[in-house]
């Protein structure tokens, strides 16, 4: 038998002797950084498509979430720093190897554009409201504000500027979601000292991923048929590519080092299996697969099913991946 | 030894802590601890004979007092003045390094002195020696013991096996502990808050024990511990035998972290062996099972009388009371005086 | 300059008299440690059963993973390579604590990372760490390897030794001596 264990008492919140620093706030962060970062990048792709008003939800209507759930995902951050109080420091320093830094910057970069972009198409999400939705509540909330930025002295002005030069924004656009969705997953492979997490596959992946949920989330809010399809055939398209990075990561774990290894038998007869292969893959990826397959083939299945499974997939797996990568580590003898 | 207790007509108990004890004392006299307080040096006449000053690191808390204080104040209280002579121990310790040339400045600063030694420490070649024996010789063959009676060379005897189910209790200590009287000191409670019971793997697989399960002492004589203990699966440990760390397991409410944690040795241990010739105690021939499910208080109490006549209770004998009031009555001053201190 | 400490797992008791010494030198709360004792046993009874005791901190590494992660630059590496947190500049987002092989790092109470520092303020009055201070068996030594008289030095070159988890590429400078 070989017996390892702690003499002097230590036991330290969070760290010791199970390291979980990091929670749920930083996986829903997660989430949301990925699902605006795809949001964001469907707008700018379809606008410089010229599908503007072919596809009034990708375009105009669903960025407005992504300004939202940017915030939320900050509010999340800075609820999970614990000296709050000096999280300013943040902006007076960049660091360019420090994935936190990167994040920090991105999302402060890419609120601009996540801010203007839903404003400046703002009479159009409330005509598509009152045309869609005449009842919902938030038609009075938007005319007031749609008011408010008129009588405001600069920002008509930058509003202008910004509808001149949207195509050139929306380029930017989707270079910024891309950076803001690899960092995702960038934020976590940069460890080394968590085997599970340091994969250089973790970008891609999570890029994919939260792209995949933007594409679940505008599929279940549009009502043109036509965008459904789409929506349908892309993320058919991401699931495929997401089994296969899946796979891959697991090959590059298994042929690694001990660690690694250990690290992968987390997922692979580990405590976190079970959540993983029949929460995440089987009921987050491969049922709404089956079930989007079925949809194209002309089954009637209710829209809303696989776009909440793909959603509480993607949800769920960066749950996993946050703390199953926490409990990963080097063997310290 | 409650019986012993109960037969006194009055206890004092002096200690640095709430231990077990003080609850049965009539009067309770707090001594400061050996941080805290002037001690007589340390003398010693080792390879390199020394004397050390032991003298208080930081001040005394509470209204505790070192025991030199208590002895004088009694003294005086008696009208023994005369044998006290002296206004604290600085000035007994500053006369007693004078006698061997040093003072009491010196040692304060210098804190350990040594001597050359005055004679030679190991046996020269060929010098003729006698040990203090009937040969004058080192005795294999105890010329003494055979005098007596007894076996002038030892004859092994064979210890006691446990009945089947039950196991060695060996006890002994942790680094981070000094005895009992440690477990309450918040950094070394923050270090090693309670002791478990090493059980050898094999064991364990036996009782379904596993690593970190709980689990209560039952010994030879059916005296159940009071508290339990987290098992530890060792190596460490033989098979036939548990082990476990002294000095844990208190009772006293008024030890705030280490009351109720982990189990107590001393009650386990009901068989004590005496050497028939010199009367040392041998105390780990005792033997005790596991009980995986919490016994029943009764049940605790029942097994031993340790608990059942707790100071509370025994205060039902008339002149029992009579002390207690008494006692109170010392508390009451006690808390009287530390109110002036503060004040 | 290049301080470092030498382990000697054979002289350790597990007394934890430097765990105490930190916590009291360094003012660390409560329940909080930056240094810790482990125990490691190898063999089945009654075949060759062998143990010893570690006393583990902060290695500070030559290649410092913490350091890298810092998002404000407050995890940095001074003089003599000791690894340090500056508390006005942390924002507590544990990106060092998730970047560390050896779980040397915690969250004060306070909010910010804490980590052993070598007793750095005690290095500058020309005094040891306060652990390698009270160690009763003298199984802690403490020097600077640029300087081969030293005594870290002189027990590197003259005693095998290991570090813990040497393939985490992080060069640690707590030397283990066998």
């Amino acid at each position: 038998m070989e017996e390892i264990i702690n003499v002097s008492g230590r036991s330290i919140p969070h760290v010791y002797p199970h390291l979980e620093v990091w929670g749920g706030p930083i996986a829903l962060y997660l989430f949301f950084g990925g699902l605006a970062a795809g949001l964001l990048f469907f707008a700018s792709f379809f606008y410089l498509k010229g599908k503007a008003d072919s596809m009034p939800m990708t375009v105009k209507v669903a960025p407005i979430i992504a300004p939202i759930i940017i915030i939320l995902g900050l509010m999340l951050l800075l609820y999970d720093l614990h000296h709050v109080l000096y999280f300013w420091q943040l902006f007076l320093h960049f660091r360019i190897e420090s994935p936190m830094s990167w994040g920090a910057w991105t999302l402060s970069v890419i609120m601009i554009p996540a801010i203007l972009w839903p404003l400046s198409y703002l009479d159009d999400i409330i005509e598509y409201l009152k045309e869609n939705k005449p009842n919902c509540k938030m038609i009075g909330l938007l005319n007031w504000a749609n008011d408010l930025i008129k009588k405001l002295p600069v920002l008509p002005a930058i509003m202008d500027l910004f509808i001149k030069n949207r195509a050139m924004v929306a380029y930017v656009t989707i270079g910024l979601s891309i950076v803001l969705g690899v960092y995702t997953g960038i934020l976590l492979s940069a460890f080394n000292a968590r085997p599970l997490w340091n994969t250089a596959i973790l970008g891609p992946l999570f890029l994919t991923s939260g792209v995949s949920t933007a594409a679940a989330l505008l599929m279940w809010m549009s009502n043109d048929h036509k965008e459904r399809t789409l929506y349908s055939k892309i993320d058919l398209m991401l699931i495929a590519i997401e089994l296969f990075f899946i796979i891959h990561m697991f090959m590059g774990f298994l042929s690694s080092g001990v660690a690694q290894v250990e690290a992968a038998q987390l997922l692979l007869g580990g405590p976190f299996t079970v959540v993983f292969w029949v929460l995440v893959v089987g009921m987050g990826l491969v049922l709404p697969a089956i079930l989007e397959i079925m949809e194209l083939r002309g089954f009637h299945v209710p829209i809303a099913i696989p776009a909440f499974l793909i959603l509480m997939g993607g949800l769920l797996f960066r749950f996993i991946m946050v703390y199953a990568g926490q409990a990963s580590g080097f063997h310290i003898l | 030894m409650f019986k012993a207790i109960e037969n006194q007509d009055l206890i004092v108990v002096v200690d640095t802590m709430p231990m077990e004890m003080t609850g049965y004392a009539d009067v309770v006299l707090p001594e400061s601890t050996y941080l805290e307080r002037h001690d007589y040096s340390r003398a010693g006449k080792n390879r390199v004979p020394q004397i050390a000053f032991r003298m208080p690191a930081v001040e005394a808390k509470y209204d505790s007092k070192p025991a030199w204080w208590m002895a004088k104040e009694l003294g005086h209280r008696l009208g023994l003045e005369k044998y006290y002579p002296w206004k604290d121990l600085e000035e007994v310790l500053d006369w007693q390094f004078k006698q061997v040339g040093s003072s009491l400045e010196e040692m304060k600063k210098i804190g350990v002195k040594t001597f050359p030694s005055t004679e030679p420490i190991y046996l020269l070649p060929g010098e003729d020696y006698e040990f203090n024996t009937n040969t004058g010789k080192i005795e294999l063959y105890s010329t003494d013991f055979a005098e007596k009676g007894y076996d002038a060379m030892p004859k092994f005897t064979r210890h006691d096996s446990p009945d089947p189910g039950f196991y060695h209790l060996v006890y002994g200590r942790a680094p981070m502990h000094t005895f009992g009287r440690t477990q309450n000191n918040p950094y070394l409670f923050d270090l090693y808050e309670t002791n478990n019971v090493w059980i050898n793997p094999r064991t364990a697989k036996l009782w379904g024990i596993e690593n970190d399960s709980d689990l209560w002492l039952k010994n030879q004589d059916g005296v159940i511990s009071e508290f339990s203990a987290k098992a530890r699966l060792t190596e460490r440990i033989r098979p036939d035998s548990i082990y476990m760390v002294h000095g844990f397991g208190h009772t006293n409410k008024h030890l705030s972290r280490a009351k109720g944690r982990g189990i107590n040795d001393i009650p386990l241990i009901t068989k004590i062996k005496i050497d028939p010739i010199m009367g040392g105690t041998g105390m780990r021939n005792n033997f005790v099972t596991f009980l995986l499910e919490e016994p029943s208080k009764e049940e605790i109490i029942a097994s031993a009388n340790y608990k059942a006549e707790k100071p509370k209770e025994k205060a039902a004998s008339k002149k029992k009371s009579e002390k207690k009031s008494e006692a109170t009555k010392g508390h009451k001053q006690e808390s009287h005086k530390k109110e002036e201190a503060k004040s | 300059m290049r301080y470092a400490m030498a382990m000697d797992t054979r002289k350790c008791v597990g007394c934890s008299d430097c765990v105490v010494a930190c916590q009291t030198e360094n003012n660390v709360p409560l329940g909080y440690c930056r240094d810790w004792i482990v125990e490691a046993v190898k063999g089945t009874y009654p075949d060759t059963v062998q143990m010893h005791f570690k006393s583990e901190r902060c290695m500070h590494c030559e290649n410092t993973p913490c350091v890298r992660t810092c998002p404000t630059g407050a995890s940095h590496v001074i003089e003599g390579g000791i690894v340090k947190v500056t508390h006005d500049e942390c924002i507590g987002c544990a990106a060092c604590i998730e970047a560390c092989p050896y779980e040397a790092r915690y969250v004060h109470p306070d909010g910010y990372v804490d980590k052993c520092t070598f007793c750095d303020h005690r290095l500058e009055q020309g005094l040891n760490t306060a652990c390698v201070d009270v160690c009763p068996t003298s199984c802690l030594i403490f020097g600077d390897l640029d300087d081969p008289k030293s005594d870290v030095s002189k027990i590197l070159k003259e005693k095998d030794w290991y570090v813990l988890a040497p393939e985490a590429g992080t060069n640690p400078q707590l030397y283990f001596l066998k």
